[in-house]
Parts: C-alpha cells; sequence; structure tokens
C-alpha cells in the first residue's frame, strides 16, 4: 500500500493528464460513434452542438432551454424537468468537482494544446497583474447571471426567441468543437433576425479572441468561463477536494508559478485548508510542484489520492515535469 | 331571377365537382389561423396541449393541390381512417366533430413518426376513385432526449394500403432537420407495400410550382425544393413554414363493383404532405462570419504584441565603480 502511494505520489502529473484529457476529450467529440451517451447534464463543454458523434452534452444547453420557456410552462410541472437535470448535473459534478475542468473539459483542453503549441514555438506567455485579475475574475458570475437571467426573459416574452440559448450563442466551444468533426456551419453569422446576427457576429468575435488569448494566457477563456462559476457554487460537498496544511508550507511560490489560473492564494494562504478557489480547475499541478510532504493534496471522500512529497517532486524535477 | 338560380346552381354543381376532383390531403394547418394561439409549436408542427403534460394532434382535411389556398371539405367528405403510432401498433381515431371541418384528433403520446391514412372509394364515371390521404407526423420534445433517434427514423408503409408515398429521409436527417429551399426530396409510390413503377407523381410547393415525373422500378421519384418564398429583406421569416404536397396517380384496369355499383377501371390517388422552410443559405454567411473571427483573432494578437512591445524596456548598462 506505501509502495502504491508512493508511486502515485512520484506520478508524472503532465503526461497523465495530457493522456486523460486526450481521452476524454475522444469520448466527448467521438463517443456517439461508439454508442457512448452520458446524457445531457455534464457539468462541462461537451458541446450539443457536435452532431451525433457526441458522447454527452454540456448541462447549459439544456438548462437554458428549459428556462426559456413561457413562465407559465416553467412555473407548473416543467420545473421538475428544470429540477431533474439539475439533480444529475449535480450528481455529475460532485464525483470530480472542478477536474471537470482541468481535466475534462475539451475547451481547456484545446487551449492546454495551444499553451503547449506557444510553449514549443518558445513565445513567452503573459500574466495578468493582480488588480486585473481582481476584475477580470468578476465577469464569469456576470456571465452566469446573463446565461440564466436572459433565457427567463425570453420565456416572460421580454426578450426574442433568439435568445433563448445566449451563452451557447457566445461559447467559442459551439464554434470550435464541430470542427473536429468535419462541420464548419457554425463559423457564420446569422443574419435571420437582429438578435441572431448581433449574437452570432459577437460569437465569431470572441472565438478570434479565444485562440489570440489561448495562445499567451494559458487557460484564457476559463477566467471568464460561466460554467466554471456554477461549479464553484457548488463545490463544497464535492468529493474530490483540495486541501493545504499551512504548517507544512514553507511559501516557497512554486504552487503559485504553476499555476495556470494565477491563484495567489494557493501560495499565500496558510490558515485555511479548504484552499480551492472560484477559478481552480483542480488541474494538480500545484500538488505536483510542492516539494513539501503533505503541504498540499488532493482528496476524494477524505481520503488522500494524490499528495505532495519531497521525493515526487524530486522525481519529477529529474524528468522535467514538476510543472510548465 | 330565374337566370340567376340557373347559373347559381351551375357555378355550384361545376364547384362542387372540382372539390371532388381535387386531391385530398392532411394537414395540421387550422382553417382559422386564430386557432394557433392554443396549439404550441413543436418539432414536427402544431401540438394541442392536453391535461397534465400531455399532447394531442389534430388534423384536417383539405382538398386542393395548392396547399397555401386548398379548402377544407365539410365532415360530410371522411372516410376509413387507421393510425399507425411509433411502435407499429394500429388503431383508428375517430373524427372530430367539434368543428363544422373534417378534422382528427388523436394522442401523440410516444416519440416518433405517427402514420395515418384517410382512404375513400367512390365510383364516378364508371371508374373507382381510391384516394389516400396520408400525413406523416412527428412528435418529438427535446426533453425526451435524443439518446435513440436514429432507430426511429426510417419511414414506414403499411402493406394493406391500396397506395401510399413515403417520403426517404435525407443523410444524417433527425428529429430537428428542417427541409429547406434546395434540398432535394425523394418520395418512394408504395402499392399494398410494394414499390410501383411508372405512377405518376407530382410535387406542388405552396403557391401552386408544380413539377412531375414518373417512378422508376424502385417506386422513387425525386424532386428538388425550389425557393417559393420571396418577401422583402425587412419581412423575411427564417422560421417561415410553408406545405408542400406530393401526389402520386396510377391508374388500372382493374374491374369490379362498390356497394353494387360497377366499375370497369380504378383510378389509385395517394398525397403526402410536408413543411419546409427558407434555407439556411439564405440568411447565414461564412463570408462575415470568418471575416469577423479573423478580426477578432488579429485585433487580439496584435493588441497583445503592441502591448508587449510597449511593455519592454531596452536594457540600460549600470556600471558601479568599485
Amino acid at each position: 500500500m506505501t509502495s502504491l502511494r508512493r508511486w502515485i505520489n512520484g506520478i508524472d502529473l503532465r503526461r497523465f493528464r495530457f493522456w486523460l484529457q486526450l481521452g476524454f476529450f475522444v469520448l466527448f467529440i467521438y463517443g456517439g460513434y461508439a454508442a457512448v451517451n452520458l446524457g445531457n447534464s455534464l457539468p462541462t463543454f461537451a458541446c450539443g452542438f457536435v452532431g451525433e458523434s457526441r458522447g454527452g452534452v454540456c448541462y447549459l444547453l439544456p438548462l437554458q432551454h428549459q428556462l426559456s420557456v413561457p413562465w407559465q410552462r416553467l412555473f407548473s410541472w416543467a420545473i421538475l424537468g428544470v429540477l431533474e437535470a439539475f439533480v444529475l448535473f449535480a450528481l455529475w459534478f460532485f464525483v470530480l468537482n472542478k477536474a471537470w475542468c482541468g481535466y475534462a473539459c475539451p475547451l481547456g483542453t484545446l487551449q492546454d494544446w495551444i499553451t503547449a503549441l506557444r510553449t514549443r514555438l518558445g513565445v513567452r506567455f503573459s500574466r495578468y497583474r493582480e488588480a486585473a485579475f481582481r476584475r477580470l475574475t468578476v465577469i464569469k458570475y456576470v456571465l452566469l447571471a446573463l446565461t440564466l437571467l436572459m433565457p427567463l426573459a425570453v420565456g416572460g416574452g421580454l426578450l426574442p426567441h433568439s435568445l433563448g440559448t445566449p451563452f451557447c450563442d457566445i461559447c467559442p466551444g459551439r464554434m470550435i468543437l464541430p470542427l473536429f468533426t468535419g462541420d464548419t456551419s457554425q463559423l457564420t453569422v446569422n443574419f435571420a433576425e437582429k438578435s441572431t446576427m448581433i449574437m452570432t457576429a459577437l460569437g465569431m468575435l470572441i472565438t478570434g479572441g479565444f485562440f489570440a488569448g489561448a495562445f499567451v494566457k494559458k487557460r484564457f477563456f476559463c477566467f471568464f468561463c460561466p460554467m466554471s462559476a456554477l461549479h464553484y457554487l457548488l463545490s463544497r460537498p464535492a468529493l474530490l477536494q483540495l486541501r493545504k496544511d499551512g504548517d507544512k508550507c514553507t511559501r516557497c511560490g512554486d504552487c503559485y508559478r504553476v499555476c495556470d489560473m494565477e491563484i495567489k492564494e494557493i501560495a499565500d494562504e496558510v490558515n485555511t485548508p479548504r484552499i480551492m478557489q472560484d477559478d481552480c480547475i483542480l488541474c494538480l499541478k500545484c500538488v505536483a510542484a510542492c516539494p513539501e510532504d503533505g503541504a498540499l493534496k488532493a482528496t476524494f471522500a477524505g481520503i488522500p489520492i494524490f499528495e505532495a512529497t519531497e521525493q515526487g517532486f524530486i522525481k519529477r524535477m529529474n524528468k522535467g515535469a514538476a510543472g510548465d | 331571377m330565374r337566370a340567376f338560380r340557373f347559373w347559381a346552381v351551375l357555378c355550384l354543381a361545376l364547384c362542387g365537382q372540382n372539390v371532388a376532383a381535387e386531391p385530398l390531403w392532411l394537414s395540421d394547418q387550422p382553417p382559422d389561423p386564430a386557432m394557433t394561439a392554443r396549439l404550441r409549436s413543436a418539432h414536427g408542427g402544431w401540438l394541442e396541449p392536453g391535461p397534465r403534460g400531455t399532447f394531442f394532434k389534430r388534423l384536417w382535411l383539405r382538398a386542393g393541390a395548392t396547399p397555401a389556398t386548398a379548402g377544407y371539405p365539410t365532415s360530410a367528405e371522411g372516410g376509413e381512417v387507421l393510425l399507425q403510432d411509433p411502435a407499429g401498433a394500429h388503431s383508428t381515431p375517430s373524427a372530430d366533430a367539434s368543428g363544422k371541418h373534417s378534422q382528427w384528433r388523436f394522442p401523440v403520446a410516444q416519440e416518433g413518426f405517427y402514420d395515418i391514412y384517410v382512404t375513400q372509394r367512390q365510383v364516378r364515371d364508371t371508374r373507382l376513385h381510391v384516394s389516400v390521404a396520408k400525413a406523416e407526423v412527428l412528435k418529438h420534445s427535446c426533453r425526451e432526449g435524443h439518446d435513440d433517434v436514429q432507430s426511429k427514423m426510417p419511414p414506414k408503409h403499411l402493406a394493406s394500403i391500396p397506395l401510399e408515398i413515403v417520403r426517404e429521409r435525407l443523410d444524417e436527417e433527425d428529429f430537428h432537420t428542417r427541409l429547406g429551399f434546395g434540398d432535394s426530396v425523394t418520395f418512394r409510390v408504395l402499392a399494398y407495400g410494394a414499390p410501383v413503377e411508372g405512377a405518376e407523381v407530382t410535387l406542388n410547393t405552396a403557391s401552386g410550382w408544380r413539377n412531375t415525373v414518373q417512378s422508376d422500378a424502385e417506386g422513387r421519384a425525386r424532386f428538388m425544393l425550389v425557393r417559393d418564398y420571396f418577401p422583402d429583406w425587412a419581412d423575411f421569416d427564417y422560421r417561415h413554414r410553408q406545405d408542400f404536397l406530393a401526389v402520386a396517380t396510377l391508374e388500372r384496369d382493374e374491374a369490379g363493383a362498390l356497394d353494387g355499383v360497377p366499375y370497369a377501371r380504378t383510378r389509385y390517388q395517394a398525397t403526402l404532405a410536408g413543411q419546409y422552410h427558407p434555407s439556411s443559405r439564405d440568411y447565414q454567411s461564412y463570408g462575415y462570419g470568418l471575416a469577423i473571427g479573423l478580426f477578432g483573432l488579429s485585433f487580439g494578437g496584435l493588441g497583445v504584441y503592441v502591448y508587449r512591445r510597449r511593455r519592454t524596456r531596452p536594457m540600460r548598462e549600470v556600471r558601479f565603480d568599485d
């Protein structure tokens, strides 16, 4: 048992994560070809606009659909469908917590691949200034509120029906992920109505910005992701957790330096064991980069499954795999 | 006054004959557009909400080859009715006598396609006229999920129907697919379940354009749905729904008697209506989409480049004089 634990703690996380992300990517984009269907309540961007080949559907798409029905229907029996889908979403989410972002999200994986390309090209990455970081991190909550309120307004007849899925209209996943199945139909501006024209044009603009941003900034889009905000609101009871033992932390800052999301608290906070912040994607790169035994650990239902060890750190450093 | 009565009677008689000779078909478009207020638009057309989340489909009998102007015959012109549900079970929905027009209402509980047939037989001029009006009704709600769509997509037919039209599916067609301008539709003409060669198949678009072809050895007739909607751009509605009507006609030397009335020949006529909409090609632009995407990419990239250049400070050598 001890040797197994030692082996896990010394794992090459970068390689493990690459293969796991690739597996999830294939599952969500091509899983339908193997008759895989994980349902419509997945807590990750398994885009519903990918055709029959998809292995499941991101929860935000059916959620917006459900909320955009007329209020009279929504606040009667239709609310049961909304609750059922939410419970399924929550059950999926409680298993992996925000690791859905760090390991499963196809759009996140794509950003990591763009980051790998930038690294190979020798282009340096960008970081936000702390003040900018604090401002930007609010955007995802604003987007989440709009994602919920705009379909509700559609149901109440306050907005046109074509605004029923506002976040999907501007989500770069809608434009990019179907491309992996040869479907280019989302790369268009829809002139059918003024609202669709504005939203699809905005979507294409954001898609262009997504590529530019993801090339210089690690996990660029995740700062603005409303799914990430929704995750954080539900993350406390989840099974997978990131914990920190402040007594063992020497505040060397390695964890902060490898963090794609630039979460400063991971290095600075030494009083609270529940260290996970709203921007965290539970990639566990901080755990892999930590040289102090047991200072950082990932737990599943309270049981440590991967924790920082000096031995593991040295092993990864020798391989050049402690984080990038 | 006597002359007026004569012409009035003659006109009525001629009109009556025309209605009888015109193809009969089934449509979910109500005779009074105001009725749509209590219907719900769904994949597959109008649905009538029932109690506790149930839904019903209401179909009216129509007479006339031009869908936009076809009339609504009265209830006296009904016929034998047969309904096949998505699971293949048969039933006979009763006519709904609530309105003055000939109509049927039936529950649609299952996901998939319902096929309803209204068959009429009539002997006129020593000829038996067999008219089969068929409607293929889709019931789909996204709330029911999309797990088993493809198994429910293949069109069904009945071996007991004298003549029927089956619309073959498009490639990758699913419950959400909308036929649009420019799409090619293929119909199969089947008599008692067997393909019919040489049947005359006519496609009528909403406002009256029509094209007639002969079915091939496998009973197939192929048409392109031509654009039939030319509003000003300000009035353009991408959800604009139009009906098309396919009519297959077949004459056979089949003699016999119907209710004691003899006939020397038999004329079969089958109809199938469907919906089509403006094509997405009419209102979606790749050119603008890609241009805006490229603008976002280059503007973002240029912005980062300029920002980095402005923040780059030239190296200044500092020498300490020890």
